[in-house]
């Protein structure tokens, strides 16, 4: 091999076989080889080099997706600060909590590895619903939080996320919108149109009726006649606005935040949920932070039924079922590790 | 393409969560075959320092230099960064080698960027079968008989659709000679 060159030793499957350890007899010939020809180092080591980054490159397009999610996991439980830890005893309430309250199933699947939604091969259109029996929490492919009431539905487009952030509700549900300025969120139901602006809010829609409740941030409603669209109105947090008709200019309300907290509270249901989605709903439902320590909170799934339970109860059940404690880091920071 | 990393990386460095998402996606692949070229193929190790690292990043953005060759800083802090884990993940002492930022440093850099645009392109002009029969040899370390076991096919068929793939990623590779970089 007097001119030898990265494409003469590619050629060749015993020295694939070497870079990649496949044989052994191939992979001692190639090291004895190159110390027999020292001179060839530099090449030798270059078409290593290709064959191996070759390799790396296939196994890092394999791991993007996922590596992607794990860091939008991170970036939406990490945005709060890390207070000072002040512990709260949870295991002394616990068997009384655990007995007296109203948990269906509740277990854990280990392992069970959520697909990641990947946005742009979303190629469907998509339909959620919550039937009589119970409301339904999930996340939508942007990481949007929404809560659908009993007999409510949600119909999202199939370019959903890519192209636009737009939903259609009937009934009733609530959303926390995850922030990106470059595509608007909006809801559509009953000819009414809500467009979010960095956002929690409630809305209901019946045929011929809209009501609004904003937690967070801002939006605007606005009446569609047609291609016509008339703003009624920009809301605050703590604003309501409910309107009876489509002739009807509506009407604008303040609202106590406890209304709207007690609602949500209503009906909590997990049922196999990603841990990652039952922390994020705990969060929406009862306004605080959870950060959680020392878990893969993709690899683990809870379930269970809460109706009308304070926060520490919820948490007492679901630090129990996933062996793990709660501290309450301040008011709205709570810790489980 | 410089231009645009200047100031994807100025506008993340003020907060900007989605410059962060496109510097991490645009970026993912490049350092994650970087980093396996540090440690011999640790994959999994990689894997995770690479998230580290972005978190670091994400973590310490007020503090760092708006004016910065973006794919370079990365490669050298991700690598400093890297190795120093490995390090103290497997108390090596003698670890200050490694982490060289003398001339020698900076050509590895160039070679390594000539390197991995050409692999990227080669890859890219692989069919799918091509691709995954690619993958099963270069991934998953199987022989051309395991392969044929495995696709139910014959080692004749395996060998010559291996020998394609190899044949184009050959072909990719020969038309810009990387030896000339030595």
């Amino acid at each position: 091999m007097d001119e030898l060159t990265v494409d003469g030793l590619l050629q060749q499957p015993s020295f694939i076989n070497y870079c990649i350890r496949a044989n052994e007899q191939d992979v001692h010939f190639w090291e004895q080889w190159l110390r027999q020809h020292p001179a060839h180092t530099a090449t030798f080591r270059e078409a290593e080099a290709m064959v191996k980054s070759t390799g790396w490159l296939l196994i890092a397009e394999q791991e993007k997706a996922g590596a992607m999610t794990r860091m939008d996991d991170y970036l939406r439980s990490h945005t709060a600060k890390k207070p000072v830890m002040k512990p709260v005893y949870w295991w002394a309430a616990v068997a009384a909590v655990v007995a007296g309250l109203m948990v269906g199933q509740r277990y854990l699947h280990q392992a069970k590895q959520p697909s990641p939604v990947q946005p742009a091969i979303l190629a469907k259109q998509l339909h959620y619903s919550a039937g009589s029996k119970g409301r339904s929490g999930f996340m939508l492919p942007d990481s949007t939080y929404v809560l659908l009431e009993k007999n409510s539905s949600l119909d999202i487009d199939s370019n959903y996320n890519v192209a636009n952030r737009h939903v259609k509700l009937a009934g009733t549900g609530y959303f926390r919108i995850k922030g990106k300025a470059s595509l608007p969120f909006d809801v559509q139901g009953a000819g009414y149109l809500v467009t979010a602006l960095g956002t929690a809010f409630k809305m209901t829609a019946h045929p011929g009726r809209v009501h609004v409740m904003l937690e967070q941030g801002k939006v605007k409603v606005e009446q569609e006649t047609g291609n016509q669209k008339k703003l009624l109105t920009y809301l605050q947090p703590m604003q309501s606005f409910a309107s009876d008709s489509m002739n009807d200019n509506g009407k604008q309300q303040v609202f106590e935040p406890k209304a709207l907290a007690a609602w949500k509270i209503q009906e909590i249901i997990f049922e196999n949920t990603p841990l990652q989605e039952v922390v994020f709903q705990i969060e929406s439902c009862y306004n605080v932070k959870i950060n959680v320590e020392g878990m893969d909170i993709n690899k683990e799934t809870f379930s269970g039924k809460f109706r009308n339970d304070s926060l520490q109860s919820v948490l007492d059940v679901l630090c129990f079922a996933v062996n793990k404690q709660y501290e309450f880091t301040d008011e709205t920071n709570v810790l489980i590790k | 393409m410089m231009q645009e990393d200047a100031s994807i990386w100025r506008s993340f460095c003020e907060g900007d969560e989605s410059s962060f998402r496109d510097l991490y996606s645009k970026y993912y692949s490049y350092l994650f075959v970087w980093g396996c070229k540090w440690l011999d193929g640790e994959a999994a190790f990689v894997k995770d320092s690479l998230h580290d690292f972005f978190i670091y990043l994400w973590e310490k953005k007020g503090n760092l230099s708006r004016e910065v060759h973006v794919s370079r800083y990365l490669l050298t802090s991700f690598k400093r960064r890297l190795i120093e884990q490995w390090g103290k993940e497997r108390r090596l002492t003698d670890i200050a080698d490694l982490i060289d930022v003398s001339e020698e440093a900076d050509r590895e850099l160039e070679l390594f960027d000539a390197r991995y645009a050409l692999i990227q392109s080669a890859l890219q002009s692989l069919t799918p079968s091509q691709r995954e029969v690619i993958e099963l040899r270069f991934v998953h370390h199987k022989s051309l008989q395991e392969i044929a076991t495995l696709k139910k096919a014959s080692l004749r068929t395996v060998y010559n659709l291996t020998h394609r793939a190899i044949a184009q990623l050959r072909a990719a590779v020969g038309k810009k000679n990387i030896l000339f970089l030595w």
